[in-house]
């Protein structure tokens, strides 16, 4: 046990949940630092509950700590009333298993999950006491600041405050990184030297060792390299082989209800549907599965080692998980016996489907979900969202046969070319489906009950690496309109008393716009933001709209430039430095199309030459068949 | 269905540990260790434990009770050891039995409880304090305002007050266990306890704070906030035989640690 804590039992018992401050949960690892050579403080820059329900940290805890001279501890952004509290007692920020400084450590990696965390990212290099910017930081004395994670396939707006940002999946070259640190701290190699050589490192993008030079309109010209003999261009790197990947079969249980209260069992990466407003879709590809053996065993180890009572299948669309049957077989069984739930989050609601929920769910208190995006057909086939009013009309019918009566949808306001009958078919869909419950259940079975739908829409927000990278997004004042016009398309319908409608917040959507794509430009405004008390940006209680454009304006920075301009088809990105596996051309050949309202053919079917065929793994190598694999969930 | 009485300490950094994300752990423990724990029958089935007596948070203890149902009757040395295997530092299993069918819970049978306070530094009354606290522990009415559900109510502390004494850490012996000593590397050898036995439960419980601050009130001395670092040494029962009515911790069946009062 480690009895030390850096904060007083006064701090602890006068702040929210201690407990998040004090480390030593169940399967957190501890070593003596005689052993270690490098220390790593891995933070994910929200709450701890958000933060430690991230199963991409918990698998490179892991498989940091599985190196003998590598000690992984996490970090995480301290709750508002301990940043007040360590900021008035100037109290370091501190790692949790040591409790030891993060200001001493040799990495501080950040996982880059949303764009509204980035003002933490600094709180966190704030109350360590490191400089913010890399520029900075020139000698050994802290550590250096590596980023990973989805919102690095466009790292630029917080390009100034990153040493190295890792393009890829995490388990493939962190090991050679770290024997290049040792080497060049046994050598007595600069900080500086340490970084060009790390750029040779397949996935490294050392964002200082590039120039970036801009037109006048305030477009990119050009991005070059500084130093010769560095990569032009960065490539990720992906798992070839899941099966045999590092997987963490002892993740460290909170004490405290993480917003993930669960194991995560990861079945594939990489989805096969292409829905073009889909980043996760893009980035992970192509497809890989892992063994439902290998699973299996997994399983089994892991309710062994965290005794948790409910598993979760992880993917982007479980249902496109070919070997699912056997592998819910087996875990019905496993799981009955040890009275663990299992949670099927992104399941195609199908006769399988249905006949899987029964077994794991109560139905009465479950719904189904369609993550419909869009109300029409017309914009369905604009996004590629490759679901029907037929599959959802048969899907809900099967399910109001079962005993099901609530109903969720999601669809997003704001797709490209969207028009008012777009919008007026997601009241009609809602309709439709609340009809089609009265026409399946009769009266007298219905138990006293009725059908329950709810339809929720977010906005749409463009984003890198996807066909609509090249689409504008609509202003507040806009989506804010298309969500009154929703309501008033649902409250025309015979049905409306039975449908409920939520919408999102528009103003933090439009700041999600500006980072997804936005340029090194916007460096400053996010410190200058984050000095003038934004923090938390992505919890709707902290978010101060008002502040960041006011700070816009201050730093002469027009914010709509990121998200209101149609970008021509020759524009050159700020993130088009990387290659995401996925090409360009692609990409714009994927946005002309969805223009025709055309739809384009999933991985099973047919290949679409996206480019990551490259890497020579998973659904590429497969062969195409005609095989119908049901919608995209 | 058996039941099961174990008990735990509480010591460290888990020491800030709520209720019920105690709880909470302790279910992942019984599963971890894969005990024969009995489920709960309906449409979510879950484990049935009940503590015996809420330990607020910050406070460290050798005697916490969690009774649990099993499906079998386990092996008590076998299930303390399986237990630990999988126990977080922190929280260790010290002792278990297994209960009577119809024995009452945990919760309703607690009666008294021994307590150690230290101060926190800096948060120290006047120096000398320890002599002025043995004086004020002497008297016949200890009068205080015990705040209720129902509102205020003045009581007299004294005798909910079974013993106390006010002594140096290395010189404290256990009231019912005189085998007890009081072990905290973070503190001095020779820092001030006030070692009480006090009545506990939910008729006539004495929240072992209360006495000190009442005695700081006396002295016109303002507590401060979390002044106090709470141990607590172990939770008893009740018990009479032809001795009289005697105290005794909730594990021990044979009686080896009872304390007559
Ligand atoms: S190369 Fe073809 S099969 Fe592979 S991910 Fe791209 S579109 Fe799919």
């Amino acid at each position: 046990m480690n009895e030390k804590l850096a904060l007083s039992d006064d701090i602890l018992l006068s702040c929210s949940k201690p407990e998040r401050y004090i480390g030593n949960e169940v399967n957190s690892v501890t070593k003596d630092l005689k052993d270690v050579k490098i220390r790593f403080a891995f933070c994910f820059p929200d709450v701890y509950e958000i933060g430690m329900s991230h199963l991409g940290i918990q698998i490179l805890y892991g498989m940091f700590n599985s190196y003998d001279d590598v000690w992984c501890e996490r970090v995480y952004s301290p709750w508002t009333d301990m940043d007040q509290v360590m900021r008035d007692n100037k109290i370091p920020l501190f790692a949790l298993e040591s409790q030891d400084p993060v200001h001493d450590f040799d990495f501080l990696g950040f996982t880059l999950q949303y764009e509204l965390c980035y003002t933490n990212i600094l709180q966190v290099l704030d109350l360590s006491g490191i400089p913010f910017t890399s520029a900075e930081r020139t000698d050994w004395s802290c550590p250096i600041v590596i980023g990973g994670g989805p919102c690095t396939y466009n790292p630029e707006p917080i390009a100034d405050f990153f040493d190295i940002f890792y393009i890829g999946e995490g388990e493939n070259h962190y090991r050679t990184l770290f024997d290049l640190y040792e080497q060049c701290k046994a050598d007595g190699t600069s900080r500086k030297d340490f970084l060009i050589k790390a750029a040779s490192i397949p996935g490294m993008y050392i964002p200082s060792l590039y120039e970036v030079k801009y037109k006048e309109d305030g477009t990119i010209e050009s991005m070059n390299p500084t130093v010769e003999g560095i990569p032009s261009h960065i490539t990720k790197d992906i798992v070839t082989d899941l099966d045999h990947a590092f997987y963490p079969s002892k993740p460290v249980v909170p004490f405290i209800k993480a917003t993930q209260d669960r194991i995560v069992l990861e079945v594939m990466r990489g989805c096969i549907r292409g829905c073009r407003f889909c980043q996760a879709g893009q980035l992970y590809r192509p497809k890989r599965e892992k063994s439902h053996e290998v699973l299996e065993k997994q399983a089994v180890e892991l309710l062994k080692n965290t005794g948790y009572e409910e598993i979760s299948l992880s993917s982007l669309s479980t249902s496109d998980y070919e070997q699912l049957p056997q592998l819910l077989d087996f875990l019905l069984k496993e799981c009955g016996s040890k009275h663990v739930n299992i949670s099927l989050p992104s399941l195609r609601i199908d006769n399988f489907s249905l006949d899987v929920m029964s077994k794991v769910q109560d139905i009465k208190k479950s719904s189904l979900t369609f993550a419909a995006e869009a109300g029409s057909q017309r914009l369905r086939d604009v996004i590629n969202k490759g679901v029907t009013e037929e599959d959802i009309l048969r899907g809900s019918h099967e399910a109001f046969l079962g005993g099901w009566n609530k109903v969720k949808f999601y669809f997003m306001l704001g797709h490209p070319w969207e028009t008012d009958e777009d919008i007026a078919g997601i009241g009609e869909i809602c309709n439709k489906v609340a009809a089609e419950y009265f026409d399946t259940v009769p009266k007298e079975k219905r138990n006293g009950q009725s059908v329950e739908i709810t339809a929720s829409t977010s906005f749409f927000v463009p984003k890198p690496f996807t066909p609509f990278q090249w689409a504008p997004m609509c202003k507040p004042e806009e989506f804010l309109e298309k969500a009154a016009k929703t309501k008033a398309g649902i409250r025309s319908q015979i049905n409306q008393k039975r449908i409920k409608y939520n919408w999102h917040e528009a103003n933090a959507s439009m700041l999600e716009g500006v980072f997804a794509r936005g340029d090194r430009k916007l460096c400053k405004a996010i410190l200058r933001a984050y000095e003038k008390g934004c923090i938390y940006d992505a919890w709707g209680e902290y978010f101060k709209y008002d502040v960041w454009m006011e700070t816009f304006e201050e730093l002469g920075i027009d914010p709509w430039f990121y998200v209101s301009r149609t970008r021509p088809d020759d524009e050159i990105f700020p993130w088009d430095i990387l290659d995401c596996g996925v090409t360009k051309s692609f990409l714009l050949r994927e946005w002309h199309t969805s223009q025709e309202a055309k739809i384009s053919k999933n991985c099973a079917n047919q290949c679409m030459g996206c480019g990551a065929k490259q890497y020579g793994v998973g659904i590429c190598m497969e062969p195409k068949t005609d095989k119908n694999v049901g919608y995209a969930v | 269905m058996v039941k099961v009485r174990l008990k735990f300490s509480k010591r460290g950094p888990v020491r800030f540990i709520g209720h019920l994300d105690l709880m909470r752990y302790f279910q992942k423990v019984n599963r971890r260790a894969e005990i024969d724990i009995k489920y709960s029958e309906g449409f979510s089935p879950h484990q049935v434990l009940s503590f015996a007596e809420p330990l607020s948070v910050g406070a460290t203890s050798d005697g916490e009770y969690l009774d649990l149902q099993m499906n079998s009757e386990p092996d008590v040395k076998a299930l303390i050891d399986q237990m630990n295997s999988v126990m977080n530092e922190g929280v260790e299993i010290l002792d278990a039995c297994i209960l009577d069918e119809n024995s009452e819970k945990a919760m309703t049978l607690v009666d008294a409880a021994e307590w150690i306070m230290t101060f926190r530094e800096g948060k120290e009354p006047q120096a000398g304090w320890e002599d002025k606290l043995r004086a004020y522990m002497d008297k016949d009415n200890l009068p205080a305002i015990k705040k209720t559900k129902r509102g205020e109510a003045e009581i007299n502390m004294k005798p909910l007050i079974f013993k106390a004494e006010v002594v140096a850490k290395k010189n404290l012996v256990g009231f019912s266990d005189p085998e007890y000593r009081f072990i905290d590397n973070n503190l001095d050898d020779n820092i001030s306890c006030i070692h009480l036995f006090v009545s506990s439960g939910s008729a006539d419980h004495l929240k072992p704070g209360m006495v000190v601050e009442n005695f700081m009130r006396e002295c016109g001395e303002e507590m401060q906030p979390n002044a106090i670092r709470l141990h607590r040494v172990d939770t008893f029962l009740k018990g009479e035989d032809e001795k009289g009515t005697y105290e005794v911790p909730m594990t021990d069946t044979e009686g080896k640690h009872k304390i007559y009062l």
